[in-house]
């Protein structure tokens, strides 16, 4: 007797008194808890009742027979290890039974040795599945742990970046407002009104830009709290097109927007984040073309919503400038801004940051001189949630 | 603004593509008695080497076109302009500048010295004005 076998029970189904007796005797002896059936329904209903690890059961019995036995075990309970017991001629039986994943044989008339054999090797596999499944959660466990860690790393550099990235746009705007004063001083030593008009401009667009820049930082914290709320895709636009029309007016620029129109349609998201990633497109589609203008082009950005089986999607296209193959490169991850003194750069940075946090998608097709399209994927509402 | 050619004044060649600060360096330049030579990028400035005689040349890095770095190469390997006095003028710090003119180095037939002036963007105008004097004495 074995003591590990003390932690194994064991289901015993057979119709013949006989052999019943014989088995439970040596399965007993050996060490194992075993409860006894005559019968396949008796079978069944012990083994809802005790869970046993290892199932003995005859192939041929009256009532539910081995075959429905192990099929119905099975079905709730895979990993239970399942012994047919067959006579000769049961062939077809024996094999039937593999289909249902029966573990092992023995056949009439039962050997003790054999039927101890069959016996340690279920309680052998039972007890390497056990190693692997706590392998399994050991290994799931570390998995997961690395990758908080490594996510945490990934936070901690990009506000690393950040802080960089933003020292710059301040130390560029300091630049600015420096070299303005001085300019409204030599303006006001030298009775200058050139000097005084220019450099007043000068401080008045840093000004904007330090406005600009912590709206823009605003918007960045804001994506840590998003709230999603079932929307209609089109709402985000809908504004767009009055808030940016005035400006397009004056650059000459041909504004047009295509929305989905059906009222069916949600998605779970943030509207007004959605809105501030449409918008930091379209407006960076207007500031897309050359100054001056040229007076061959018809100037046009076109802002569209549309729909494909799992996702909304928001385009935005322009025929201007184009993008050069390092400002693609960098276009999502800095603080990159082609505007001069206009840009911070963080417009894109946040608008992927949001797009991300929406289990979405955003890329970009350009080419220089030719214009660009700018695309913005979100999932739909799912009918039936499931996990996350 | 009509520039007027004093063959007396020093000249300084200014090379920035944004107008606020080509705008800022030509008061600059303008307060401290010189003429100031203004030009949009790279090749425009290079091109105003060829013609005018100039006799300090403040360098912008980041421009479209031809970058501050790529002139500020061929300005160090040619015959005359390299001895021309030079202030680098830039958003991009000194210790990133160095390395790409380490990295210029990394060619045998190359031996660019680094920047003996170096003015960040976001520098006091008192201090620009100070290094400007420097290169002009």
């Amino acid at each position: 007797m074995k003591p590990d076998n003390q932690n194994y029970t064991i289901l015993l189904v057979d119709d013949e008194p006989g052999i019943r007796n014989v088995l439970d005797i040596t399965l007993t002896h050996a060490g194992f808890k075993v409860w006894p059936a005559s019968n396949g329904d008796q079978g069944w209903d012990l083994f809802r009742e005790n869970h046993p690890d290892i199932v003995i059961t005859d192939i041929k019995m009256p009532g539910i027979d081995g075959i429905d036995l192990l099929k119905q075990i099975k079905e709730i309970s895979p990993d239970t290890e399942v012994i047919m017991i067959t006579g000769h001629g049961d062939m077809d039986l024996a094999v039937k039974s593999l289909q249902y994943e029966a573990a092992d044989f023995i056949t009439k008339p039962i050997d003790s040795a054999e039927i101890e054999t069959a016996v340690q090797k279920a309680v052998d596999r039972i007890s390497i599945n056990t190693r692997i499944r706590s392998y399994m959660a050991d290994l799931e466990q570390l998995i997961k742990e690395k990758d908080r860690a490594i996510d945490e790393s990934r936070t901690l550099s990009t506000i690393g970046q950040t802080i960089a990235g933003m020292s710059h746009v301040i130390k560029n705007i300091a630049g600015g407002l420096k070299g303005s004063s001085f300019i409204l001083e030599q303006g006001i030593e030298n009775e200058n009104r050139e000097y005084l008009v220019k450099g007043w401009e000068m401080m008045k667009k840093n000004i904007d830009k330090i406005t600009n820049l912590s709206l823009d930082l605003l918007n960045y914290a804001k994506t840590t709290r998003l709230e999603f709320k079932p929307c209609h895709p089109d709402d985000p636009v809908k504004e767009i097109k009055a808030l940016l029309d005035h400006q397009a007016r004056q650059a000459g620029i041909d504004l047009t927007v295509t929305l989905l129109g059906s009222d069916d349609i949600r998605v779970n998201m943030d509207a007004k984040a959605i809105h501030t990633c449409v918008m930091n497109l379209a407006a960076n589609a207007l500031d897309a073309f050359e100054i001056p203008e040229d007076p061959e082009q018809t100037r046009q950005v076109h802002v569209f919503v549309q729909q494909t089986d799992d996702a909304v999607v928001y385009q935005v296209h322009d025929n201007g400038m184009g993008m050069n193959q390092t400002v693609q490169q960098t276009v999502f991850k800095e603080f990159i801004t082609t505007k001069g003194t206009r840009g911070t750069g963080f417009g894109l940075m946040t608008t992927r940051k949001i797009v991300e946090e929406h289990h979405g998608d955003i890329g970009f097709t350009t080419r220089e001189g030719k214009g660009s399209k700018f695309w913005i994927t979100i999932p739909l509402l799912k009918k039936n949630p499931k996990g996350d | 603004m009509p520039q007027q050619k004093d063959n007396t004044k020093t000249r300084v060649l200014i090379m920035e593509d944004e107008m606020d600060m080509r705008f800022y360096l030509m008061t600059m330049v303008k307060s401290l008695g010189h003429e100031p030579v203004l030009a949009q990028n790279g090749i425009q400035g290079l091109d105003m080497l060829a013609k005018e005689r100039v006799d300090l040349i403040i360098l912008d890095v980041m421009m479209p076109e031809k970058g501050g770095g790529l002139v500020y190469k061929e300005l160090k390997t040619h015959a005359v302009y390299k001895n021309i006095p030079l202030i680098v003028f830039s958003g991009v710090n000194q210790d990133a500048f160095s390395h790409y003119v380490k990295m210029l180095n990394t060619d045998p037939d190359l031996n660019i010295p680094e920047p003996k002036y170096y003015v960040e963007k976001s520098a006091d105008p008192d201090y620009l004005r100070e290094v400007i004097n420097m290169c002009i004495c």
